[in-house]
């Protein structure tokens, strides 16, 4: 008997899953990622996010694209103190923003050039709990946490205006906030700096429709200010170094980052200006089999990375990563092969500061 | 006893203060003789300028100065014994003749349109600039019993530096002493007395006023410097010091 015709006929290769799995294990992950806008080294491109987010904003550097700086740093000292101080490792000196709550509320904050006053002291130093990590050992001053926020806000207002392509990589769902504002914090209380407070600190994991709304609400006022600005959002593949929920972490892990990919995929199709590259997916797909993991199976490997990066790259009709390694000098290579091992192992990950390292 | 006074350009008052004044060599001489030695003038001390060999500091010699009295190769610096070795520090922030300030400010003393600057990461850019004098320093006291520090002289009031005001300190006055309580630290760390610079040659409190211009460099295009008149008070309280250490 003859079969009737379907919809499934007439759809491209790389929706079968035999085509694609086949595909994959020779390292092709042909129409993965099929832009919505072009990107070109001259697109002024900022980015944020978790640490994942790190590499991508690397890379393109890297590349010579026109990633944007808006708190570039004042001396030349070594990356390694640059990176301490949170310069260089995103568009602007936030540091990991893990949550979408973090980034609507930062954006919201900016235009409103709005300072909120809590600052938290130990031992006689300052930290901003807000991006706690930015000054190694904190800041010498209340009085200069609160100006060195007035001018992280004026740089991000002056980031989101030109910025033509804002990456952002999202990492976590659970969070925590505090009580009496409502201000979302990077990272818990008490972990790189400040006092848990039981009474004042709260544990929240975002769901799908809250991430969305965040989103919205950033997108919002990024637009309000920059109309034809364009989102192209990732979700972290990096596990959860340790889950609040009282879950297993590795279910936690599985619940946050499909909650994540879900609201992206949301958002990428209700706007033609939200696009979402699959980064995650190259990483962590069991296609993959985990081999785009480090040793831990939760940081990235490089070479992951530069996968991912290749495919970002080529989508665009730019160079792949082997013309560009052909056409370096041998010691150029060992350079770039010991700058990226250097990056690899040194991608600043506040959240792994949530694990105390007890082992079990 | 042998005293060897090494260090940036500001050894050359000292030294030319010690040349030209008989009365301030009997104060060092009748026991000992001292030698100068310029190792690491700015800029070159950003570099590495000198590296152990066994027991020895050997100081490179395409990054040395020029050597005023000696008449030693002291670009190998050897343990030896009856040798006190005097080190002039430029404690002068060199944060503060940095072009850095034309694009930011220090977030103290804001300037509108210029991000502003952590104290912490001003201090971290002096002792990363210092690095390279205060490794050569630890080598020396590793090697050598008695190792003493000389503060450069206080900053002049027209190196036409940005003068913002703020606490009735300008932007350089403020930049200065920031830097120099790094070094202040970091010398006191190794366990280092420090002789530090006349308080009659501040036009105010120590650290928180100029030098004064009686004590400028005579050359006018030297806006950093001070002249052998300071370099004379300054080795007078050397000698001062080195007698009360029992050392002359």
């Amino acid at each position: 008997m003859r079969k009737s015709p379907t919809p499934y006929q007439s759809l491209p290769r790389e929706s079968f899953w035999r085509v694609a799995s086949s595909a994959w294990k020779k390292g092709r992950f042909d129409n993965i990622y099929k832009p919505k806008f072009p990107i070109t080294p001259e697109t002024a491109i900022a980015s944020a996010g978790s640490c994942f987010a790190q590499h991508i904003g690397r890379y393109l550097k890297n590349r010579g694209f026109n990633y944007i700086d808006a708190e570039p740093a004042p001396f030349s000292l070594s990356d390694d103190t640059l990176s301490e101080f949170g310069y260089g490792l995103f568009s602007a000196r936030y540091g990991n923003i893990y949550t979408s709550r973090q980034l609507s509320e930062l954006v919201r904050d900016a235009f409103l050039n709005k300072v909120h006053d809590e600052v938290w002291e130990e031992d006689g130093r300052f930290f901003d709990p807000f991006r706690p990590t930015i000054e190694p050992n904190g800041f010498a001053s209340r009085e200069e946490v609160i100006a060195m926020r007035y001018d992280h806000l004026k740089a991000i207002r002056q980031l989101l205006r030109k910025t033509e392509v804002f990456i952002f990589t999202l990492g976590l769902t659970e969070s925590w906030y505090n009580t009496e504002t409502g201000y979302t914090y990077q990272i818990c209380p008490g972990t790189t700096a400040g006092r848990f407070d039981p009474d004042r600190h709260a544990f929240r994991n975002l769901d799908t429709s809250s991430v969305v709304g965040d989103l919205k609400r950033f997108i919002k006022r990024c637009r309000s200010r920059n109309r034809d600005v364009k989102i192209l959002l990732t979700v972290s593949p990096v596990p959860l170094v340790a889950t609040a929920t009282g879950d297993h972490v590795v279910a936690a892990t599985g619940h946050s980052k499909a909650v994540l990919r879900a609201a992206a995929g949301q958002l990428r199709d209700a706007y033609n200006f939200v696009d979402y590259f699959p980064s995650y997916e190259i990483i962590s797909s069991h296609l993959s089999s985990g081999a785009g993991y480090a040793e831990d199976l939760r940081d990235v490997r490089d070479d992951a990375v530069a996968e991912v990066m290749d495919v970002f790259f080529s989508a665009h009709g730019i160079d792949s990563s082997e013309e560009r390694t052909a056409k370096e000098t041998v010691a150029e290579k060992i350079d770039r092969e010991q700058r990226d091992l250097t990056a690899e192992m040194s991608a600043v990950c506040d959240e792994l500061s949530l694990d105390d390292g007890t082992t079990v | 006893m042998k005293i060897r006074i090494v260090g940036d350009s500001d050894i050359v008052a000292l030294g030319r203060a010690y040349q030209s004044n008989e009365s301030l060599r009997e104060k060092f001489r009748n026991e000992s003789d001292v030698e100068f030695s310029k190792f690491f003038p700015f800029p070159n001390a950003l570099k590495s300028f000198w590296e152990r060999d066994g027991d020895e500091i050997v100081v490179r010699k395409s990054e040395r100065g020029v050597r005023l009295t000696d008449d030693q190769d002291l670009s190998r610096i050897r343990p030896e014994a009856d040798v006190v070795y005097v080190v002039s520090m430029p404690y002068r922030a060199t944060v503060n003749t940095n072009s850095v300030w034309r694009r930011f400010s220090p977030w103290s003393f804001p300037v509108k349109g210029r991000p502003l600057v952590s104290d912490a990461l001003i201090e971290r850019a002096v002792k990363h600039n210092a690095s390279n004098i205060l490794g050569f320093i630890g080598e020396l006291r590793q090697m050598c019993n008695q190792v003493i520090v000389v503060e450069s002289p206080p900053i002049r009031d027209d190196s036409g530096t940005d003068e913002t005001q703020r606490s009735g300190l300008t932007r350089s006055l403020y930049l200065n002493a920031l830097g120099r309580a790094v070094l202040d630290r970091e010398i006191a760390d190794m366990g280092l007395d420090v002789v530090t610079c006349p308080e009659d040659s501040y036009q105010g409190a120590p650290r928180e006023s100029y030098i004064r211009t009686e004590f400028h460099s005579e050359s006018k295009s030297d806006k950093y410097h001070a002249n052998v008149r300071y370099g004379e008070k300054q080795m007078e309280k050397l000698a001062a010091y080195l007698r009360s250490a029992g050392i002359i």
